[in-house]
């Protein structure tokens, strides 16, 4: 008898033990887990704030209180005069950039449908050969590509950035674009053919309409990537006529003091059209994901 | 409407021949089923009358005129693939109609043409309908609609109905042979499944392994099978095949067990055969074949008995409710063709039936 009560608390212990522990490391573990996205999230968003606050500040404000200090008054005028003096840059900006993700677009999807879909001697290696081409290094290419540019006559010109831009873009975006044609049946092209279509109109009527949430998603990255580079802009370029928005904000570096809340304005008015292009796309390669052309 | 004539037809994949040599003649509106297990060749030869793969030997002829180098468009052909092939960015007429737009047809032509293959597949409420907005049937059904639209010489079916349930299968296939019959126009349709054929088409091609096993009407299959292969491929369930020897009018089995026949006096005793016994022609009998149940499978209409004569599985369909269960034990004779193959060669040797036992 005494043994069979010893054994029913000791079941009893066992078990309370065990909700108890549930009890407090389950929501310590949460609790921890959610400190440490916020304490993340945070360390993302603070460079933000902090560029947000620093535009709308006074320069005496900035040196007297320091970097972090919250604005003593907040001048909107600051992001109006941004926007004015960086206008040209923006124009310039736009000018690089939308040619350059229209080219970008249009060599990766044919060249993605190419690789995907059609059947051709050394396939394989032109895929891994242009992939690989990402890896090469920026740094290595700045010199030589300048060269060439200044070569070929086109120092500080729009067009020697376009070309460089989808030059270095392409590798990634057939890569997408590759692996997204991948997925899509060939069975749509069979049909296509039995249809009567040439491949040209297979690849611009059923294959490209089919593509929009992989072009979405290249369109908002490629723009991204192509209007905030800093490097191309800076090397390709000497006047201030061809220089893109990026290399527009340095402009509000004077050569003893910079006026970090210009700056800092500069850049929240170069950063929305990005923002803006994100946005306009983000709903299209949502849209695009049902897919009910074929079984499953 | 044309007669199709494949003409020793060859198709290699590099260094593998897969195909090895086939002829087969269509006629004029017929409808062929092209049968067999995974890999035999079936819809490789499909896609070779489409003009999907390239012919490595011999000529494919669409109406008296060879094809071999036409693009699939030249060949005034139509198909419907096992996955529906629909183009998702479009709508159900504008998929049904993409052919004519391309080939330049006026928007008159267009529109009646897809409201009557519509009407004929009851797909009129949903021609303003994106593929992902229907079913697996109603798609399949669109697939056929967009085939119809051509107006083809030869319909040609990649096992379109794989991907539906059953129940809709069933439907679906009555669908297509009245749709067949109403229209006239000669069809391949590649399947798989040995019913689907045997239920929809006025010939079968019994493929395995890139050749020809042999080519009939279903019923020509089921009841003269030529060879094991279609003995066994045709018909559900399987034949029984049992190993045997000739004996003095009829056959023995391993365990001794000796089956009365007649038709077997034509061969030598001792000579080993196959008998193949259909699981349908087996009837209750009181000194019959002994068999060793081990489970029945009741459908309603018949019961399935899986058993054993001696050590050699066996299965029998009975219209009588059998509630046996394992270890019980029953009598049974076949009541029809005992069809004998030699087991060397696998082809026919003849027909017997069961001696009547007095």
């Amino acid at each position: 008898m005494t043994d069979m009560t010893t054994d029913i608390t000791a079941a009893r212990t066992v078990i309370d033990r065990g909700t108890l522990r549930e009890r407090i490391e389950e929501p310590l573990m949460r609790g921890g887990q959610i400190g440490l996205l916020l304490l993340l999230a945070l360390v993302f968003f603070l460079p933000v704030l902090g560029t947000l606050l620093t535009a709308v500040r006074t320069i005496p404000d900035i040196t007297q209180n320091g970097a972090w200090a919250l604005p003593s008054s907040y001048e909107w005028g600051n992001l109006g005069t941004a926007f004015i003096e960086m206008l040209p840059y923006l124009k310039a900006s736009v000018i690089i950039t939308l040619p350059s993700v229209a080219g970008t677009l249009l060599v990766s999807m044919m060249a993605g449908y190419a690789l995907s879909r059609m059947r051709f001697q050394g396939r394989i290696w032109m895929f891994l050969v242009i992939v690989s081409l990402s890896f090469v290094p920026i740094h290595t290419q700045l010199i030589p590509v300048f060269r060439l540019m200044s070569d070929l006559g086109l120092h500080d010109t729009f067009i020697s950035q376009i070309i460089v831009h989808i030059m270095r873009q392409i590798p990634f975006a057939v890569l997408i674009m590759t692996n997204f044609f991948n997925t899509v049946p060939g069975e749509l092209r069979e049909a296509g053919r039995i249809d009567g279509a040439s491949e040209w109109t297979i690849f611009r009527r059923i294959y490209v309409p089919v593509a929009r949430p992989a072009l979405s998603a290249l369109i908002v990255l490629e723009f991204t990537w192509i209007w905030n580079d800093l490097l191309w802009g800076l090397v390709l370029t000497q006047g201030a006529g061809k220089k893109p928005v990026t290399v527009g904000i340095l402009s509000f570096e004077g050569e003893y003091e910079i006026a970090w809340n210009m700056v800092a304005s500069g850049a929240v008015v170069a950063a929305i059209p990005t923002l803006a292009v994100f946005l306009a796309f983000q709903k299209h390669f949502i849209r695009g994901m049902t897919m009910g052309s074929v079984k499953g | 409407m044309a007669h199709v004539t494949i003409n020793q037809v060859i198709k290699n994949y590099g260094a593998v021949r897969a195909i090895k040599g086939i002829d087969v003649g269509i006629e004029d509106g017929e409808f062929v089923a092209l049968v067999g297990p995974s890999g035999c060749g079936k819809t490789t030869l499909l896609r070779m009358i489409a003009g999907l793969e390239d012919i490595t030997g011999g000529t494919i002829e669409i109406g008296g005129k060879v094809v071999n180098g036409l693009q699939p468009k030249a060949r005034d052909i139509a198909m419907v693939f096992q996955n529906y092939a629909l183009y998702p960015h479009m709508k159900v007429a504008d998929n049904m109609s993409f052919s004519m737009q391309l080939a330049g047809a006026s928007k008159a032509e267009i529109k009646a043409k897809v409201e009557d293959a519509a009407r004929i597949l009851n797909l009129e409420p949903y021609l303003d309908r994106y593929p992902r907005e229907l079913s697996g049937g109603q798609r399949q059904r669109v697939a056929m609609g967009r085939a119809i639209v051509r107006n083809p010489k030869v319909f040609l079916f990649d096992e379109p109905l794989s991907n539906l349930d059953a129940k809709l299968r069933v439907s679906m296939r009555a669908e297509i042979k009245s749709l067949h019959q109403r229209l006239g126009t000669t069809a391949v349709y590649v399947t798989h499944d040995q019913i689907e054929a045997m239920t929809m088409a006025d010939k079968i091609v019994v493929m395995s392994a890139g050749r020809i096993e042999q080519v009939g009407t279903p019923l020509d299959l089921y009841d003269e099978p030529a060879n094991l292969f279609v003995a066994a491929f045709i018909g559900s369930p399987s034949m029984n095949l049992l190993e045997a020897q000739v004996c003095n009018g009829g056959v023995r089995f391993a365990d001794g067990t000796v089956l009365a026949l007649t038709g077997t006096e034509g061969f030598e005793t001792g000579r080993p055969v196959i008998a193949g016994i259909r699981p349908d022609t087996f009837e209750l009998a009181e000194r019959g074949l002994k068999v060793e149940v081990n489970v029945t499978e009741p459908t309603g209409a018949e019961t399935q008995v899986v058993g054993q004569i001696g050590d050699k599985p066996v299965t029998c369909l009975m219209r009588e409710r059998i509630s046996g269960r394992y270890g019980d034990v029953l009598h049974v004779l076949p009541q029809g063709a005992v069809h004998l193959f030699d087991p060397e060669t696998s082809l026919r040797l003849g027909t017997a039936r069961a001696a009547t036992v007095n």
